[in-house]
């Protein structure tokens, strides 16, 4: 996939590198291209996380233009237009006006659609996205409502009040000019009010209003909110990962996610060998080493499948190489020397870094044991 | 959105929604089975947090011990060297 090429560059530089013999150079450079990946990545960590744009979640309401009223055709395709443009109306104050003044409608109407509000109490956009939806469903509620009592005339004036009214957010004053029933609408404002602030703790779940002219079982419902779900947590990660919020399609963004966790994981373990290296006189260890050996083995063999490590792997000569006899010990201290280094850190970390450490550990004794025997000698 | 879906198959979706929970460290253990994308999400959310956790808490010790390293030491020098670069 091309969207996968960052990672497949790394790849091509790995193979590069190793036409090199095991030289020092080798490893340097193959390090300078990992720290320039990784550089690339803290570069674009730098940007501040944006958060969502609070009203995202209104995106998977503007398609609902599927509206099933007994009203007339023509009037189902103005409140169409009018409640496309309700959905636009983008302060917060406006839309609680919006849904005060059509909260009386969505009151008298009742069931509109038989179906929950949606809540998800977990931050203010919710709640004012939650107030949409009832201004959708109110408005053509409203239009239910007022089908007996008025003319077409009056609603067509009440619609393009309302239209107007949000905009300009002078709501009682329009409606009063042109609405009949005026007593009705303080009450329920009121509620429309009262309920907003029920909103905002939040509840745990999520409800989901039921759309005009979707159906409404619980299959679909059920479905629905487990999309809703899965769209949130996906925004979520957006924001987490640098440079995602550009993308858009699910599979190019999985994509940068799972790209983004691998480099991650790649930096985790680049780190803990520099720890290592740094460091290389830990604790008198009374470790196993063949015990260890194979555990690093397997887990660096599941590694290498999953995660595509940066070093060349080799599995040759884990055994301590005899220098001498002081060196010797200190080869060995090298490898599980992570393992009580991230013994705090999850567990995974550990056992990646210490394949990682094996490997590494492979090379340096190659090359660096000539300029490393009297730093280590030293270290003691 | 959907012409774009229909180009990028709900196959390759699924296969990079398995792909990505064999990245994440808790279902290897595990069977394969919850295959459920927002529990998947989650568990990526809290696997980059931790991520991230754990490459500044290294990297806060790597300079930490680099401080207190003996300074005049090739292998100081070496290691600083690669850390520069």
């Amino acid at each position: 996939m091309a969207s996968l090429l960052p990672f497949s560059n790394l790849h091509i530089s790995q193979s590069q590198a190793c036409h090199f013999n095991t030289h020092y150079m080798t490893s340097h450079l193959f390090l300078l291209s990992l720290l320039g990946y990784f550089s690339l990545y803290e570069r674009m960590a730098a940007f501040s996380y944006q958060h969502h744009h609070p009203l995202l979640l209104d995106s998977p309401f503007l398609p609902n233009s599927a509206i099933k009223l007994p009203p007339t055709p023509h009037q189902v395709g103005e409140m169409t237009n009018v409640s496309a443009g309700f959905l636009y109306c983008n302060t917060p104050e406006a839309i609680r006006e919006a849904s005060a003044t059509e909260a009386r409608a969505f009151q008298s109407s009742g069931s509109l659609d038989g179906a929950i509000i949606l809540h998800s109490g977990e931050t203010q956009m919710d709640c004012s996205s939650s107030v949409l939806v009832e201004t959708h469903g109110g408005d053509s509620g409203e239009r239910a409502t007022t089908l007996q009592g008025s003319t077409e005339k009056k609603r067509k004036s009440r619609h393009g009040a309302s239209l107007s009214s949000f905009r300009s957010k002078d709501t009682k004053e329009s409606k009063s000019r042109k609405h009949k029933s005026k007593e009705g609408e303080k009450p329920k404002a009121d509620e429309v009010k009262e309920r907003k602030p029920c909103d905002d703790p939040p509840t745990g779940y999520i409800h989901v209003r039921a759309r005009r002219g979707q159906a409404t079982d619980s299959h679909s419902l059920a479905e629905r909110v487990r999309r809703e779900k899965i769209s949130q947590r996906m925004k979520l990660l957006q924001s987490l990962v640098p440079g995602c919020d550009k993308i858009s399609g699910k599979a190019l963004i999985f994509d940068e996610i799972i790209n983004y966790v691998l480099s991650l994981q790649n930096q985790v373990e680049f780190l803990s060998m520099k720890l290592a290296f740094l460091s290389p006189t830990m604790h008198d260890l009374g470790v196993d080493l063949n015990g260890h050996m194979d555990q690093q083995q397997r887990i660096g063999s599941m590694a290498r499948d999953s995660v595509p490590t940066p070093f060349v792997p080799q599995r040759n000569h884990i055994q301590p190489v005899a220098f001498g006899g002081d060196i010797t010990k200190d080869y060995p201290m090298m490898d599980p020397s992570p393992f009580l280094l991230h013994q705090q850190g999850p567990q995974a970390f550990s056992q990646d870094n210490s394949s990682v450490l094996m490997q590494v550990g492979d090379q340096r004794q190659g090359f660096l044991n000539p300029m490393m025997f009297n730093n280590m000698c030293s270290f003691q | 959105m959907s012409s774009r879906r229909s180009r990028i198959t709900e196959e390759e979706i699924n296969e990079l929604i398995s792909k990505l929970q064999s990245i994440l460290p808790e279902s290897r253990r595990r069977g394969t089975s919850r295959a459920s994308a927002s529990k998947l999400l989650k568990e990526t959310c809290n696997y980059i947090k931790s991520l991230h956790r754990e490459v500044d808490d290294l990297s806060d010790r790597l300079s930490d011990l680099l401080a207190t390293m003996d300074t005049n030491s090739a292998h100081a020098e070496i290691v600083r060297s690669l850390l520069r670069s």
